[in-house]
């Protein structure tokens, strides 16, 4: 899924088609093609589009009520649905509750362990390259992202994982682990885009520790759609599902510019030296300032944080300031 | 009736000082309050104090009001004593920055200040030297390059501006900007706290005269 800016109205991605409609508008086709193990195995299984579907919408659905900003513009059939015409970010985020698949592999660790806190992996979409994991520092460097957009990923990474595993656990399931793409637009704006559906997640049934999701596919552990329909019915079950609404958190950090004298940071400095901190150079103090944004994102909000802190939280004369998300 | 407002924000503490000294100067003055119009004034007096408590900046939360936006484009002469002048650089009014003192002290004490050669209302007093009190933390002036828009300087009695004479730092001793067009000038030190012999000096007078003077004209 790479609709980049050509002449080329039509992608066709491992498991989805995608129609370029106009500057703001796709259409996102889920076909029932199925791929695993970077196109080693690949199939069709009829059926799975739609059902990709289903459960993505589903998904989507409590993202939004959740305040957290998705492509999805309108359902148009059964296996199509209108989204924004968005920047793919060429950046897949993973978080991990429970080690399996490349994780398990890459670092020796048996399937099934539950992680102390989530984690949250980077990999590059490139196909030649095999999709390699990244450091968000190298990420970064590459120009792939730039700084204030991977760590607004992460952040919005961690709140959809906290969504999901709640929603999962109350209908009878386990987040292992699972995928997300986001897209921006040229106000730095980001939404969840592509698809969040068992193609793209590892889910368990709580009780028997059953695989639902595509590991059935790449494992051959029996018939896929059976779980993927597990899934659905089981999220079925819990019904019209009201999520608590994610705000995130806004760093700012602010600091004296290296030109400007900082005489708070000469006196600690001082402070430092008495209390042995031998060889230490100049010290500046500064300040950080949170900001919780209730408001979901499909604003010009990042714009209008920047304004303020260009304006009113900074004087540009004497500091500089960085943005984090938490 | 001519008059001058004295504006106040909350945290300012210095209004009363204010209106008492441009009174005694000969123009009526009175308290503007930060929510109310300076539409109707023919000068403005942005005194000193804390406003908002200095959160952010000193000055920073005061600078950004609406008042100030109107007070920018009210084209009659302003003056701004310690936070009425981190309040006009804040808002851009004047050039430059108020770091904190390099004592990282709240310096409160009698200094000299000479007035700068200027094109202000202040240039009629450019050469004296006057006895003012400052009171502050954050008074030490910083600019990315030299300003040319200095009204006055700290100094010894004599008007001789050394290091010595300087009290918080203040990059080439300055004390006080003016704009370019000369009618706004803001300064550290308050010329409403020695305009009356029970004070300790008188020297403020000549500022305010001056500032009165442009107001009436």
């Amino acid at each position: 899924m790479n609709p980049s800016p050509s002449d080329q109205t039509t992608y066709e991605g491992k498991a989805k088609t995608v129609e370029i409609l106009s500057p703001k508008k796709v259409r996102i086709i889920f076909t029932d093609r199925i791929s695993a193990g970077d196109g080693a195995k690949i199939d069709v299984i009829p059926g799975k589009g739609r059902m990709n579907l289903a459960l993505s919408n589903q998904l989507m659905t409590v993202l939004e009520k959740a305040g957290i900003p998705i492509h999805t513009l309108e359902l148009e059939s059964e296996t199509s649905i209108i989204a924004r015409n968005l920047r793919i970010i060429p950046i897949e985020v993973v978080v991990r509750n429970i080690t399996a698949g490349s994780f398990s592999r890459r670092y020796g660790v048996s399937e099934g362990e539950k992680l102390d806190t989530p984690l949250v992996e980077f990999f590059v979409k490139d196909d030649e390259l095999h999709d390699p994991l990244i450091d968000r520092e190298v990420a970064v460097s590459r120009g792939l992202v730039d700084r204030e957009t991977i760590e607004l990923m992460q952040a919005r990474a961690l709140q959809v994982n906290r969504v999901f595993t709640k929603y999962f656990s109350e209908a009878g399931m386990v987040l292992v682990d699972f995928k997300l793409e986001f897209g921006s637009d040229s106000k730095g704006n980001i939404w969840v885009a592509d698809e969040i559906s068992a193609d793209s997640m590892r889910i368990w049934d709580a009780t028997t520790m059953e695989k639902l999701d595509k590991d059935r596919f790449r494992r051959d552990l029996g018939d896929l759609l059976a779980g993927y329909q597990v899934i659905i019915d089981r999220l079925k079950q819990v019904g019209d599902y009201t999520p608590e609404r994610q705000s995130l958190e806004v760093i700012v950090t602010i600091e004296p510019k290296q030109s400007v004298t900082n005489p708070g940071g000469d006196v600690t400095k001082r402070t430092l030296l008495n209390a042995d901190l031998k060889g230490i150079g100049r010290v500046r103090l500064g300040k950080t300032v949170s900001i919780e944004v209730e408001d979901s994102m499909d604003t010009t909000w990042l714009w209008k944080i920047h304004k303020v802190c260009s304006e009113i939280l900074t004087n540009p004369m004497i500091e500089t300031y960085s943005l984090g998300f938490r | 009736m001519t008059t001058v407002g004295v504006i106040r924000f909350p945290g300012t503490n210095n209004e009363w000082e204010s209106v008492r000294a441009l009174r005694s100067l000969g123009v009526e003055s009175r308290i503007v309050e930060h929510t109310q119009s300076v539409s109707d004034l023919d000068g403005i007096w942005l005194a000193g104090g804390f406003s908002y408590g200095d959160v952010l900046r000193a000055g920073a939360v005061a600078g950004a009001s609406e008042i100030m936006k109107e007070i920018k484009a009210s084209g009659v002469p302003i003056f701004g004593a310690c936070n009425g002048f981190q309040i006009m650089t804040e808002a851009n009014l004047l050039e430059g920055a108020l770091l904190p003192n390099t004592s990282t002290r709240f310096v409160c004490k009698w200094v000299y200040l000479t007035i700068a050669e200027n094109d202000s209302y202040l240039s009629e007093i450019a050469g004296e030297t006057l006895k003012i009190p400052i009171a502050h933390f954050e008074g030490n002036f910083w600019a990315q390059n030299q300003p040319r828009k200095v009204v006055a300087r700290y100094s010894n009695e004599r008007g001789e501006i050394k290091a010595e004479a300087n009290p918080n730092g203040s990059m080439d001793n300055i004390a006080g900007m003016y704009s370019n067009d000369g009618r706004i000038v803001g300064m550290m030190p308050h010329p409403e706290r020695s305009c009356f012999d029970y004070q300790g000096s008188k020297d403020g007078r000549k500022i305010i005269e001056a500032f009165v003077k442009e107001v009436k004209s």
